[in-house]
């Protein structure tokens, strides 16, 4: 199973009702949960950090261990704090907790996302510019340490 | 840069001190600085001249020693903030300044014009640092000169007045305006009724910008929640844009 295929997957259960969500193929096994419902109003700023990250990988030994940093509000997805400038995270860089991951904008109020935890950042699903649901999968970042 | 010149205290709700700097790059940029180098909530900091000001997405905010640019600092007793503060807080300062200025209205979502012009505009940042949430409230006015540097047409109080103003005390009302938008947050207030009263941009053409997409729409309404009502080719629809531009005839 490829990146694409596991973002295929999480968009697949976040689109539908469905809150918990497992299979396995050959040693990978595959688990998602959503804990949040999906129908909350706009927030110009982030919920509890805490609810900014859902566990798409069991952190037991030999899962994958990735976890998805989704949208902790509506609004629109920026991975540079401006048009011309480096993107703050690629893939394959490892982050510090506290290290700012993405902006997130609404009504014209600039919301940095932090990493809640160190790890790398395995997938970037959502394009520069993009507007974006809450709850939404943003990147797959692999938890270290 | 940077070199505080002076100080004075404020008030004991949301804005507590004003920090005077002489020049500063970005005063929310110095701001972001501050607050991370254990920085007192309620701050603003005040630059008489900012060299690099930022407005969204990086562009350039371009001031001289006729602007009034500060910045305030607060953090957030909550983990979230009031979701309408950044509409609020545009609303408040139309309401203290139309004392100056009559004519002053509020395009969606916080920027202040005069006629088909611009006057001022606002942009907001929130931060974690400790697990707090804090917020840096951006401001940038053209009090005495108009300088020309961006894609709207921009105006000044002293070309819309005909006076020229001392920059304290329009600051001091500026102030003012920040506080009664953090109030109307707080408390809540009727959007919809506000923006239909002090907004410019209801039932007239715009060009509507959402990530890549742009389109043409009249907007009926502001929604409780912040979000326009659009009425356009797709039909009507609630719908959170990143910008609206007036389509000026």
């Amino acid at each position: 199973m490829e990146f694409k295929d596991i973002k295929e997957l999480i968009l697949l259960v976040n689109a539908t009702e469905i809150t918990d969500f497992e299979m396995e193929a050959g040693d990978l096994r595959i688990c998602i949960r959503k804990g949040q419902g999906d129908t909350a109003p706009i927030q110009v700023s982030p919920q509890d950090p805490a609810l900014a990250f859902s566990d798409v990988g069991p952190a037991s030994k030999g899962s994958l261990g990735l976890e998805a940093v989704v949208a902790p509000m509506v609004g629109t997805f920026y991975r540079a704090p401006a048009q011309d400038a480096p993107p703050f995270v690629e893939e394959g860089d490892v982050v510090a907790p506290g290290q700012v991951l993405f902006i997130i904008e609404a009504m014209k109020m600039m919301n940095e996302i932090e990493a809640e935890f160190g790890g790398v950042v395995e997938k970037i699903l959502v394009a520069n510019g993009e507007p974006v649901e809450y709850g939404q999968p943003l990147m797959l970042v692999r938890r270290q340490g | 840069m940077g070199e505080r010149v002076n100080y004075i205290q404020w008030g004991k709700e949301i804005v507590r001190q004003i920090e005077i700097h002489h020049t500063l790059g970005s005063t929310n940029e110095f701001g972001k600085t501050r607050l991370k180098s254990g920085g007192m909530s309620g701050t603003v900091l005040w630059a008489l001249e900012q060299k690099k000001g930022r407005g969204r997405r990086g562009r350039a905010w371009v001031s001289d020693q006729g602007s009034l640019t500060f910045s305030l600092i607060w953090r957030c007793p909550n983990p979230v903030l009031p979701s309408a503060l950044t509409l609020t807080v545009g609303l408040g300062l139309v309401l203290e300044l139309q004392q100056l200025v009559p004519e002053l209205k509020v395009k969606w979502p916080n920027d202040l014009w005069i006629g088909e012009k611009k006057l001022g505009g606002i942009l907001t940042e929130t931060v974690r640092q400790a697990g707090q949430l804090w917020v840096i409230l951006g401001v940038g006015l053209n009090v005495n000169s108009t300088p020309q540097a961006e894609v709207s047409p921009r105006t000044s109080l002293q070309e819309a007045s005909g006076c020229l103003w001392p920059r304290l005390g329009i600051l001091h009302c500026a102030l003012k305006g920040v506080e009664l938008g953090f109030e109307l947050a707080d408390r809540g207030c009727n959007l919809s009724a506000l923006f239909r009263r002090h907004g410019n941009f209801l039932h007239r053409p715009l060009q509507v910008f959402r990530g890549q997409e742009s389109f043409v729409a009249r907007a009926r309404d502001v929604l409780p929640d912040g979000r326009l009502l659009l009425e356009s080719a797709r039909g009507l629809q609630a719908f959170l844009p990143d910008e609206i531009q007036l389509l000026l005839s």
